[in-house]
Protein backbone atom coordinates (compact mmCIF):
# COMPACT_ATOMS: atom_id res chain seq x y z
CA UNK A 1 0.00 0.00 0.00
CA UNK A 2 1.64 3.50 -0.78
CA UNK A 3 -0.23 6.66 0.39
CA UNK A 4 0.41 9.47 -2.27
CA UNK A 5 -0.06 13.09 -1.27
CA UNK A 6 -0.63 15.34 -4.17
CA UNK A 7 0.55 18.23 -1.93
CA UNK A 8 4.20 17.11 -1.83
CA UNK A 9 4.47 16.92 -5.42
CA UNK A 10 2.42 20.35 -6.37
CA UNK A 11 5.17 21.91 -8.14
CA UNK A 12 6.28 18.91 -9.79
CA UNK A 13 2.95 18.55 -11.38
CA UNK A 14 3.41 21.73 -12.44
CA UNK A 15 6.89 21.29 -13.88
CA UNK A 16 5.51 18.05 -15.68
CA UNK A 17 2.45 20.22 -17.04
CA UNK A 18 5.14 22.93 -18.65
CA UNK A 19 7.77 20.60 -19.71
CA UNK A 20 6.00 17.49 -20.64
CA UNK A 21 8.17 15.04 -18.47
CA UNK A 22 7.91 14.04 -14.86
CA UNK A 23 11.10 14.86 -11.52
CA UNK A 24 12.20 11.28 -10.41
CA UNK A 25 9.99 11.68 -7.59
CA UNK A 26 6.70 12.28 -9.76
CA UNK A 27 7.61 9.75 -11.91
CA UNK A 28 7.96 7.49 -8.82
CA UNK A 29 4.25 7.85 -7.61
CA UNK A 30 2.76 8.02 -11.39
CA UNK A 31 4.33 4.42 -11.51
CA UNK A 32 2.49 3.61 -8.22
CA UNK A 33 -0.38 4.66 -9.46
CA UNK A 34 -0.78 3.05 -12.59
CA UNK A 35 0.75 -0.10 -11.81
CA UNK A 36 -1.43 -0.38 -8.98
CA UNK A 37 -3.81 -3.41 -8.58
CA UNK A 38 -6.26 -0.88 -6.95
CA UNK A 39 -6.65 2.67 -6.08
CA UNK A 40 -8.36 4.90 -3.65
CA UNK A 41 -8.69 8.05 -4.97
CA UNK A 42 -9.61 10.81 -2.65
CA UNK A 43 -10.06 14.82 -3.23
CA UNK A 44 -11.36 17.48 -1.47
CA UNK A 45 -14.19 19.08 -3.70
CA UNK A 46 -13.64 22.73 -4.64
CA UNK A 47 -16.42 25.07 -5.91
CA UNK A 48 -19.00 21.42 -7.16
CA UNK A 49 -15.89 19.29 -8.73
CA UNK A 50 -12.56 17.90 -7.99
CA UNK A 51 -9.73 20.10 -7.10
CA UNK A 52 -7.49 21.66 -9.74
CA UNK A 53 -4.01 19.80 -8.50
CA UNK A 54 -6.04 16.35 -8.34
CA UNK A 55 -6.96 17.14 -12.19
CA UNK A 56 -3.35 18.07 -12.82
CA UNK A 57 -2.29 14.78 -11.98
CA UNK A 58 -4.69 12.93 -13.92
CA UNK A 59 -3.82 15.43 -17.25
CA UNK A 60 -0.42 14.04 -16.75
CA UNK A 61 -0.87 10.79 -16.81
CA UNK A 62 -1.21 8.78 -20.90
CA UNK A 63 -4.62 8.24 -20.59
CA UNK A 64 -4.68 4.46 -21.42
CA UNK A 65 -2.53 4.05 -18.36
CA UNK A 66 -5.51 3.32 -16.31
CA UNK A 67 -7.22 0.88 -18.15
CA UNK A 68 -9.15 -1.58 -16.04
CA UNK A 69 -7.69 -0.25 -12.69
CA UNK A 70 -10.63 -0.69 -10.27
CA UNK A 71 -10.76 2.64 -8.18
CA UNK A 72 -12.16 3.62 -4.63
CA UNK A 73 -13.95 7.01 -5.62
CA UNK A 74 -13.69 9.12 -2.46
CA UNK A 75 -14.10 13.02 -1.77
CA UNK A 76 -14.19 15.27 1.37
CA UNK A 77 -16.27 18.54 1.48
CA UNK A 78 -17.90 21.10 3.35
CA UNK A 79 -21.07 20.87 2.21
CA UNK A 80 -23.44 17.29 2.32
CA UNK A 81 -24.86 19.05 -0.58
CA UNK A 82 -21.50 18.46 -2.79
CA UNK A 83 -22.01 14.63 -2.36
CA UNK A 84 -23.00 13.66 -5.43
CA UNK A 85 -19.93 15.54 -7.07
CA UNK A 86 -18.50 12.05 -6.82
CA UNK A 87 -21.04 10.39 -9.45
CA UNK A 88 -21.24 13.82 -11.79
CA UNK A 89 -17.70 14.76 -11.83
CA UNK A 90 -14.92 12.25 -10.87
CA UNK A 91 -17.02 9.44 -11.52
CA UNK A 92 -17.22 10.23 -15.42
CA UNK A 93 -13.71 10.72 -15.42
CA UNK A 94 -12.62 7.56 -14.56
CA UNK A 95 -14.63 6.06 -16.81
CA UNK A 96 -13.16 7.91 -19.70
CA UNK A 97 -9.90 6.91 -18.39
CA UNK A 98 -11.53 2.81 -17.99
CA UNK A 99 -10.57 3.00 -15.12
CA UNK A 100 -13.38 0.58 -13.04
CA UNK A 101 -14.88 2.55 -10.39
CA UNK A 102 -16.60 0.63 -7.76
CA UNK A 103 -20.53 1.61 -7.33
CA UNK A 104 -20.15 2.88 -3.86
CA UNK A 105 -18.46 6.13 -3.68
CA UNK A 106 -17.11 7.64 -0.19
CA UNK A 107 -18.42 11.47 0.82
CA UNK A 108 -17.06 13.05 4.07
CA UNK A 109 -18.86 15.79 5.12
CA UNK A 110 -18.80 18.32 8.28
CA UNK A 111 -21.51 16.28 9.16
CA UNK A 112 -20.08 12.80 8.96
CA UNK A 113 -17.30 14.31 11.26
CA UNK A 114 -19.62 16.41 13.65
CA UNK A 115 -22.44 13.31 14.02
CA UNK A 116 -22.61 9.79 14.63
CA UNK A 117 -24.65 9.61 11.22
CA UNK A 118 -28.49 10.37 11.21
CA UNK A 119 -30.72 7.68 11.61
CA UNK A 120 -32.13 6.01 9.05
CA UNK A 121 -28.96 7.16 6.62
CA UNK A 122 -25.87 5.28 6.72
CA UNK A 123 -22.84 6.11 8.77
CA UNK A 124 -19.47 7.45 6.63
CA UNK A 125 -17.76 3.76 8.18
CA UNK A 126 -20.41 1.48 6.94
CA UNK A 127 -19.84 3.57 3.32
CA UNK A 128 -16.50 3.03 4.14
CA UNK A 129 -16.41 -0.85 4.62
CA UNK A 130 -19.34 -1.45 1.59
CA UNK A 131 -16.91 0.40 -0.78
CA UNK A 132 -13.81 -0.82 0.80
CA UNK A 133 -15.66 -4.37 0.41
CA UNK A 134 -16.50 -3.67 -3.04
CA UNK A 135 -12.72 -2.63 -4.08
CA UNK A 136 -11.24 -5.65 -2.46
CA UNK A 137 -13.27 -7.83 -4.66
CA UNK A 138 -12.16 -6.26 -7.66
CA UNK A 139 -8.01 -6.03 -6.48
CA UNK A 140 -8.14 -9.94 -5.64
CA UNK A 141 -8.57 -11.08 -9.27
CA UNK A 142 -6.15 -7.84 -10.54
CA UNK A 143 -3.30 -9.26 -12.60
CA UNK A 144 -2.33 -5.68 -13.66
CA UNK A 145 0.92 -5.43 -11.42
CA UNK A 146 2.30 -8.22 -13.26
CA UNK A 147 1.75 -6.74 -16.62
CA UNK A 148 4.76 -6.31 -18.66
CA UNK A 149 3.83 -3.09 -21.00
CA UNK A 150 5.81 -2.32 -24.54
CA UNK A 151 6.15 1.18 -24.96
CA UNK A 152 7.44 0.49 -29.15
CA UNK A 153 4.84 -1.80 -29.74
CA UNK A 154 4.15 -0.97 -33.04
CA UNK A 155 0.12 -0.68 -34.31
CA UNK A 156 -1.32 -3.68 -35.82
CA UNK A 157 -0.97 -4.53 -39.37
CA UNK A 158 2.24 -1.10 -39.43
CA UNK A 159 4.73 -1.82 -42.37
CA UNK A 160 8.13 1.10 -42.24
CA UNK A 161 7.35 1.01 -46.22
CA UNK A 162 3.74 1.45 -46.62
CA UNK A 163 3.73 -1.94 -48.49
CA UNK A 164 6.08 -4.06 -47.23
CA UNK A 165 5.03 -7.14 -44.19
CA UNK A 166 7.61 -8.95 -42.67
CA UNK B 1 32.49 11.99 -35.75
CA UNK B 2 30.17 14.91 -36.99
CA UNK B 3 29.57 18.33 -34.66
CA UNK B 4 27.35 20.95 -35.58
CA UNK B 5 24.31 23.19 -35.05
CA UNK B 6 20.87 23.18 -35.64
CA UNK B 7 18.09 25.91 -35.58
CA UNK B 8 14.69 25.91 -35.33
CA UNK B 9 14.60 29.49 -36.89
CA UNK B 10 12.42 31.39 -33.90
CA UNK B 11 11.69 34.95 -33.57
CA UNK B 12 12.04 35.37 -29.80
CA UNK B 13 11.89 38.64 -28.12
CA UNK B 14 15.04 39.12 -26.18
CA UNK B 15 14.01 38.59 -22.37
CA UNK B 16 16.76 40.72 -21.04
CA UNK B 17 16.34 43.94 -23.50
CA UNK B 18 12.58 43.63 -24.69
CA UNK B 19 14.18 43.90 -28.16
CA UNK B 20 12.93 41.32 -30.83
CA UNK B 21 14.58 41.33 -34.43
CA UNK B 22 12.19 41.45 -37.58
CA UNK B 23 11.86 38.05 -40.15
CA UNK B 24 14.91 39.94 -41.80
CA UNK B 25 17.23 40.44 -39.16
CA UNK B 26 16.49 36.95 -38.23
CA UNK B 27 16.97 35.03 -41.42
CA UNK B 28 20.00 37.49 -42.62
CA UNK B 29 21.17 35.82 -38.71
CA UNK B 30 20.87 32.18 -39.87
CA UNK B 31 23.48 33.13 -42.31
CA UNK B 32 25.85 34.62 -40.41
CA UNK B 33 25.52 32.13 -37.88
CA UNK B 34 25.72 29.32 -40.49
CA UNK B 35 28.87 30.75 -41.33
CA UNK B 36 30.40 31.49 -38.43
CA UNK B 37 29.64 27.33 -38.28
CA UNK B 38 31.93 27.07 -40.52
CA UNK B 39 34.77 29.16 -39.56
CA UNK B 40 35.08 27.78 -36.07
CA UNK B 41 35.12 24.61 -37.64
CA UNK B 42 32.23 22.80 -37.28
CA UNK B 43 30.90 20.27 -39.56
CA UNK B 44 27.22 20.50 -40.17
CA UNK B 45 24.54 23.18 -40.26
CA UNK B 46 21.08 21.88 -40.13
CA UNK B 47 17.46 24.16 -40.41
CA UNK B 48 14.18 23.26 -39.25
CA UNK B 49 10.71 24.15 -41.17
CA UNK B 50 8.12 25.85 -40.26
CA UNK B 51 4.97 27.94 -41.44
CA UNK B 52 4.11 30.08 -38.87
CA UNK B 53 5.75 32.70 -36.86
CA UNK B 54 7.08 33.19 -34.57
CA UNK B 55 9.30 31.14 -36.98
CA UNK B 56 11.10 32.09 -40.30
CA UNK B 57 12.38 29.55 -41.78
CA UNK B 58 9.29 28.73 -44.70
CA UNK B 59 11.70 27.53 -47.42
CA UNK B 60 14.89 25.61 -46.31
CA UNK B 61 16.63 24.76 -49.94
CA UNK B 62 16.73 28.25 -50.94
CA UNK B 63 18.33 28.55 -47.42
CA UNK B 64 20.60 26.06 -47.50
CA UNK B 65 21.61 26.80 -51.19
CA UNK B 66 22.61 30.46 -50.32
CA UNK B 67 24.77 29.22 -47.44
CA UNK B 68 26.28 26.58 -49.42
CA UNK B 69 27.69 29.61 -52.05
CA UNK B 70 29.40 30.96 -49.45
CA UNK B 71 30.57 28.16 -47.80
CA UNK B 72 33.21 25.37 -48.80
CA UNK B 73 33.12 22.43 -46.19
CA UNK B 74 29.84 22.77 -43.90
CA UNK B 75 27.22 19.89 -44.86
CA UNK B 76 23.82 21.42 -44.90
CA UNK B 77 21.53 19.86 -43.28
CA UNK B 78 17.67 20.10 -42.06
CA UNK B 79 15.98 19.82 -38.65
CA UNK B 80 13.68 18.60 -40.18
CA UNK B 81 11.77 18.69 -43.41
CA UNK B 82 8.27 17.57 -43.20
CA UNK B 83 7.77 14.63 -44.74
CA UNK B 84 3.53 14.36 -44.27
CA UNK B 85 2.86 17.84 -45.51
CA UNK B 86 5.58 18.37 -48.86
CA UNK B 87 5.03 16.50 -51.82
CA UNK B 88 7.57 14.03 -52.11
CA UNK B 89 8.05 14.63 -55.43
CA UNK B 90 8.73 18.33 -54.56
CA UNK B 91 11.58 17.08 -51.76
CA UNK B 92 13.11 14.57 -54.40
CA UNK B 93 13.74 17.89 -56.73
CA UNK B 94 14.53 20.26 -54.28
CA UNK B 95 16.79 18.49 -52.53
CA UNK B 96 18.63 16.65 -55.74
CA UNK B 97 18.86 20.71 -56.66
CA UNK B 98 20.66 21.08 -53.44
CA UNK B 99 23.04 18.05 -53.75
CA UNK B 100 24.69 19.69 -57.18
CA UNK B 101 24.62 23.35 -56.15
CA UNK B 102 26.71 22.83 -53.05
CA UNK B 103 28.90 19.77 -54.39
CA UNK B 104 27.33 17.02 -52.60
CA UNK B 105 27.65 19.04 -49.21
CA UNK B 106 23.77 18.08 -48.20
CA UNK B 107 21.87 15.86 -46.54
CA UNK B 108 18.33 16.21 -44.30
CA UNK B 109 16.08 14.47 -41.76
CA UNK B 110 12.68 13.72 -41.89
CA UNK B 111 10.17 14.33 -39.31
CA UNK B 112 6.55 15.24 -39.32
CA UNK B 113 7.04 18.67 -37.13
CA UNK B 114 5.30 20.21 -33.65
CA UNK B 115 2.79 22.01 -34.65
CA UNK B 116 -0.43 20.15 -35.84
CA UNK B 117 -2.38 22.93 -37.73
CA UNK B 118 0.11 22.67 -40.53
CA UNK B 119 -1.63 19.80 -42.21
CA UNK B 120 -4.48 21.95 -43.87
CA UNK B 121 -2.46 24.67 -44.83
CA UNK B 122 -0.66 22.23 -47.76
CA UNK B 123 -4.01 19.95 -48.28
CA UNK B 124 -2.97 17.50 -45.76
CA UNK B 125 -5.23 15.67 -42.87
CA UNK B 126 -3.89 15.69 -39.22
CA UNK B 127 -5.05 12.20 -38.43
CA UNK B 128 -2.44 10.95 -41.06
CA UNK B 129 0.45 11.97 -39.89
CA UNK B 130 2.31 8.51 -39.52
CA UNK B 131 0.60 6.68 -42.73
CA UNK B 132 1.93 10.34 -44.41
CA UNK B 133 5.57 9.98 -43.66
CA UNK B 134 5.15 6.00 -44.28
CA UNK B 135 4.13 6.41 -47.56
CA UNK B 136 5.70 9.87 -48.66
CA UNK B 137 9.19 8.75 -47.84
CA UNK B 138 8.75 5.39 -49.75
CA UNK B 139 7.90 7.38 -52.76
CA UNK B 140 10.95 9.84 -52.16
CA UNK B 141 12.92 7.26 -51.60
CA UNK B 142 12.11 5.43 -55.14
CA UNK B 143 11.92 8.72 -56.82
CA UNK B 144 16.18 9.00 -55.90
CA UNK B 145 16.67 5.56 -57.09
CA UNK B 146 14.69 4.94 -60.03
CA UNK B 147 14.94 6.49 -63.36
CA UNK B 148 11.18 6.45 -64.44
CA UNK B 149 8.92 5.95 -61.86
CA UNK B 150 5.23 3.93 -61.69
CA UNK B 151 3.40 4.75 -58.53
CA UNK B 152 0.27 4.85 -56.95
CA UNK B 153 -0.37 5.41 -53.34
CA UNK B 154 -3.00 6.80 -51.22
CA UNK B 155 -2.38 10.37 -50.24
CA UNK B 156 -1.32 11.91 -54.02
CA UNK B 157 -2.50 11.40 -58.00
CA UNK B 158 -0.27 8.03 -59.55
CA UNK B 159 2.75 8.44 -61.29
CA UNK B 160 3.40 7.09 -64.61
CA UNK B 161 6.75 7.26 -65.88
CA UNK B 162 7.64 9.96 -64.47
CA UNK B 163 11.49 10.93 -64.01
CA UNK B 164 12.47 13.57 -61.25
CA UNK B 165 14.80 16.55 -61.83
CA UNK B 166 17.91 16.58 -61.65
CA UNK B 167 18.72 13.46 -60.75
CA UNK B 168 20.89 13.29 -57.83
CA UNK B 169 24.19 14.04 -57.81
CA UNK B 170 26.59 11.17 -59.42
CA UNK B 171 23.74 9.09 -59.37
CA UNK B 172 24.01 9.07 -55.19
CA UNK B 173 20.76 10.81 -53.41
CA UNK B 174 21.20 12.24 -50.46
CA UNK B 175 21.55 10.76 -47.05
CA UNK B 176 18.34 11.04 -45.00
CA UNK B 177 18.12 10.57 -41.10
CA UNK B 178 14.46 10.44 -39.53
CA UNK B 179 13.71 12.21 -36.56
CA UNK B 180 11.43 11.47 -33.97
CA UNK B 181 10.77 12.70 -30.42
CA UNK B 182 8.38 9.77 -29.22
CA UNK B 183 6.66 7.37 -32.42
CA UNK B 184 8.42 4.08 -32.76
CA UNK B 185 6.69 3.80 -35.73
CA UNK B 186 9.63 6.33 -37.01
CA UNK B 187 12.81 3.96 -35.63
CA UNK B 188 11.10 1.32 -37.58
CA UNK B 189 10.86 2.88 -40.28
CA UNK B 190 14.87 4.63 -39.90
CA UNK B 191 15.81 0.87 -39.46
CA UNK B 192 13.61 -0.31 -42.16
CA UNK B 193 15.96 1.56 -44.85
CA UNK B 194 19.44 1.73 -43.29
CA UNK B 195 18.71 5.36 -42.47
CA UNK B 196 20.02 7.22 -39.68
CA UNK B 197 17.78 8.12 -36.71
CA UNK B 198 17.73 11.27 -35.04
CA UNK B 199 16.83 12.00 -31.64
CA UNK B 200 16.83 15.69 -30.38
CA UNK B 201 17.49 14.78 -27.05
CA UNK B 202 16.40 18.02 -26.13
CA UNK B 203 13.72 19.01 -23.40
CA UNK B 204 13.63 15.84 -22.19
CA UNK B 205 15.57 13.41 -19.80
CA UNK B 206 17.66 11.42 -22.16
CA UNK B 207 16.38 7.94 -20.76
CA UNK B 208 13.55 8.37 -23.08
CA UNK B 209 16.02 8.92 -25.81
CA UNK B 210 18.50 6.55 -24.76
CA UNK B 211 15.03 3.85 -24.95
CA UNK B 212 14.02 5.01 -28.51
CA UNK B 213 17.56 4.93 -29.98
CA UNK B 214 18.36 1.40 -28.52
CA UNK B 215 14.92 0.21 -30.10
CA UNK B 216 16.31 1.41 -33.52
CA UNK B 217 19.51 0.20 -33.13
CA UNK B 218 17.69 -3.60 -32.93
CA UNK B 219 15.84 -3.40 -35.57
CA UNK B 220 18.65 -1.63 -37.90
CA UNK B 221 20.18 -5.03 -36.99
CA UNK B 222 17.21 -6.74 -37.67
CA UNK B 223 16.91 -5.28 -41.10
CA UNK B 224 20.43 -6.64 -41.96
CA UNK B 225 22.37 -3.33 -42.44
CA UNK B 226 24.82 -3.87 -39.64
CA UNK B 227 25.17 -4.98 -36.07
CA UNK B 228 23.32 -2.62 -33.69
CA UNK B 229 26.80 -0.75 -33.03
CA UNK B 230 26.91 -0.22 -36.63
CA UNK B 231 23.56 1.87 -37.00
CA UNK B 232 23.45 5.38 -37.77
CA UNK B 233 22.51 7.81 -34.52
CA UNK B 234 22.59 11.44 -34.30
CA UNK B 235 22.09 13.42 -31.16
CA UNK B 236 21.05 16.77 -30.22
CA UNK B 237 21.93 18.83 -27.56
CA UNK B 238 21.86 22.68 -26.12
CA UNK B 239 24.38 24.16 -23.99
CA UNK B 240 25.46 27.99 -22.93
CA UNK B 241 28.86 29.01 -21.62
CA UNK B 242 30.86 31.47 -20.37
CA UNK B 243 34.47 31.10 -18.77
CA UNK B 244 33.21 30.22 -15.79
CA UNK B 245 29.79 28.52 -14.49
CA UNK B 246 28.65 30.88 -12.43
CA UNK B 247 29.07 33.57 -15.20
CA UNK B 248 26.91 31.20 -17.65
CA UNK B 249 24.05 30.11 -15.22
CA UNK B 250 23.60 33.98 -14.67
CA UNK B 251 23.60 35.27 -18.04
CA UNK B 252 21.03 32.05 -19.50
CA UNK B 253 18.63 32.50 -16.58
CA UNK B 254 16.54 35.00 -17.76
CA UNK B 255 16.90 33.44 -21.72
CA UNK B 256 16.05 30.06 -19.96
CA UNK B 257 13.04 31.34 -17.36
CA UNK B 258 11.54 32.79 -20.23
CA UNK B 259 12.19 30.43 -22.79
CA UNK B 260 9.11 29.31 -25.03
CA UNK B 261 9.36 25.65 -24.48
CA UNK B 262 10.58 25.10 -20.81
CA UNK B 263 9.77 28.69 -19.51
CA UNK B 264 7.74 29.52 -16.24
CA UNK B 265 8.32 26.00 -14.93
CA UNK B 266 11.53 24.20 -13.13
CA UNK B 267 14.03 25.75 -11.70
CA UNK B 268 17.38 25.86 -14.60
CA UNK B 269 19.66 23.57 -11.78
CA UNK B 270 16.80 20.71 -11.71
CA UNK B 271 16.37 21.32 -15.62
CA UNK B 272 20.06 20.46 -16.21
CA UNK B 273 20.34 17.53 -13.61
CA UNK B 274 17.13 16.19 -15.54
CA UNK B 275 17.80 16.86 -19.23
CA UNK B 276 20.72 17.47 -21.37
CA UNK B 277 20.86 20.89 -21.28
CA UNK B 278 24.09 22.29 -19.95
CA UNK B 279 24.75 25.67 -18.55
CA UNK B 280 28.32 26.55 -17.20
CA UNK B 281 32.02 26.26 -18.25
CA UNK B 282 33.26 24.89 -21.44
CA UNK B 283 34.60 21.88 -19.73
CA UNK B 284 31.27 21.27 -17.71
CA UNK B 285 29.69 21.46 -21.71
CA UNK B 286 32.74 18.74 -22.65
CA UNK B 287 32.12 16.37 -19.54
CA UNK B 288 28.20 16.23 -20.08
CA UNK B 289 28.43 15.52 -23.70
CA UNK B 290 31.23 13.31 -23.54
CA UNK B 291 29.40 11.12 -21.72
CA UNK B 292 26.53 10.77 -23.85
CA UNK B 293 28.35 7.70 -25.65
CA UNK B 294 27.85 5.66 -22.37
CA UNK B 295 24.55 6.30 -22.70
CA UNK B 296 23.71 5.59 -26.18
CA UNK B 297 26.55 3.88 -28.01
CA UNK B 298 28.68 5.56 -30.23
CA UNK B 299 27.17 7.43 -32.64
CA UNK B 300 27.63 9.71 -35.63
CA UNK B 301 26.45 13.37 -34.84
CA UNK B 302 26.15 15.65 -32.66
CA UNK B 303 24.02 18.54 -32.78
CA UNK B 304 23.71 21.51 -30.54
CA UNK B 305 21.07 24.25 -30.53
CA UNK B 306 22.51 27.40 -30.09
CA UNK B 307 20.38 30.03 -31.58
CA UNK B 308 16.95 30.16 -29.47
CA UNK B 309 14.68 31.73 -26.88
CA UNK B 310 15.87 35.41 -27.94
CA UNK B 311 19.99 35.28 -27.56
CA UNK B 312 21.17 37.74 -29.64
CA UNK B 313 23.09 37.23 -32.22
CA UNK B 314 26.10 38.38 -30.60
CA UNK B 315 26.02 36.06 -27.99
CA UNK B 316 25.44 33.15 -30.43
CA UNK B 317 28.43 34.16 -32.28
CA UNK B 318 30.46 34.39 -29.16
CA UNK B 319 28.66 30.55 -27.90
CA UNK B 320 30.20 29.59 -31.37
CA UNK B 321 33.26 30.87 -30.94
CA UNK B 322 33.46 28.67 -27.48
CA UNK B 323 31.84 25.36 -28.92
CA UNK B 324 34.24 25.40 -31.90
CA UNK B 325 37.34 26.49 -30.28
CA UNK B 326 37.02 24.82 -26.69
CA UNK B 327 34.69 22.16 -26.67
CA UNK B 328 34.38 20.30 -29.92
CA UNK B 329 38.20 19.69 -30.53
CA UNK B 330 38.13 18.50 -27.10
CA UNK B 331 35.25 16.22 -27.80
CA UNK B 332 36.73 14.79 -31.26
CA UNK B 333 39.49 13.50 -29.27
CA UNK B 334 36.69 12.31 -26.33
CA UNK B 335 34.97 10.46 -28.76
CA UNK B 336 38.12 8.92 -30.76
CA UNK B 337 39.03 7.58 -28.02
CA UNK B 338 38.31 3.63 -27.42
CA UNK B 339 35.85 3.92 -31.00
CA UNK B 340 35.13 0.18 -32.23
CA UNK B 341 36.29 -0.22 -35.24
CA UNK B 342 32.99 -1.25 -36.43
CA UNK B 343 31.31 2.09 -36.11
CA UNK B 344 31.57 3.95 -39.12
CA UNK B 345 31.43 7.69 -39.69
CA UNK B 346 28.24 9.48 -40.60
CA UNK B 347 27.70 8.97 -44.46
CA UNK B 348 29.07 11.86 -46.86
CA UNK B 349 28.29 11.78 -50.67
CA UNK B 350 32.20 11.04 -50.69
CA UNK B 351 31.85 7.75 -48.56
CA UNK B 352 28.01 6.79 -50.33
CA UNK B 353 29.81 7.38 -53.97
CA UNK B 354 32.36 5.34 -52.71
CA UNK B 355 29.96 2.55 -51.30
CA UNK B 356 28.13 2.12 -54.59
CA UNK B 357 31.08 2.08 -56.85
CA UNK B 358 32.54 -0.55 -54.43
CA UNK B 359 28.91 -2.30 -54.62
CA UNK B 360 28.99 -2.22 -58.44
CA UNK B 361 32.81 -3.64 -58.80
CA UNK B 362 31.87 -6.54 -56.73
CA UNK B 363 28.71 -7.25 -58.68
CA UNK B 364 30.62 -6.77 -62.04
CA UNK B 365 33.02 -9.36 -60.57
CA UNK B 366 30.54 -11.78 -59.71
CA UNK B 367 29.26 -11.35 -63.01
CA UNK B 368 32.22 -12.34 -64.71
CA UNK B 369 32.58 -15.37 -62.68
CA UNK B 370 29.29 -16.84 -63.63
Amino acid sequence: MTVIELRDLAHDVTNNLLTGFPSAKLDEAIRAVTGADGLIAVTPIFTTSYSGLFKSFIDILDPQSLADLPVLLGATGGTDRHSLSIDYTLRPLFTYLHAVAVPTGVYAASADWGGGGESGSSTLPTRIARAAGELAALVAVSDRSDRVIDPFALPEGFSPSGSFRA
Amino acid sequence: MQFGIFTVSDVTTDPTDGTTPTEGERIKAIVTIAKKAEEVGLDVFALGEHHNPPFVSSSPTTTLAYIAAQTEKLILSTSTTLITTNDPVKIAEDYAMLQHLSDGRADLMMGRGNTGPVYPWFGKDIREGIPLAIENYSLLHKLWREEFVNWEGKFRTPLQGFQSTPRPLDGVPPFVWHGSIRSPEIAEQAAFYGDGFFANNIFWPKEHYMRLVGYYRQRFEHYGHGSAAQAIVGLGGQAFMRSNSQAAKAEFRPYFDNAPVYGHGPAMEDFTDQTPLAVGSPQEVIDKYAGMRDHFGDYQRQLFLMDHAGLSLKTVLEQLDILGEEVVPVLRKEFATNRPAEVADAPTHASLVAKRDAALAADAAVDTTV
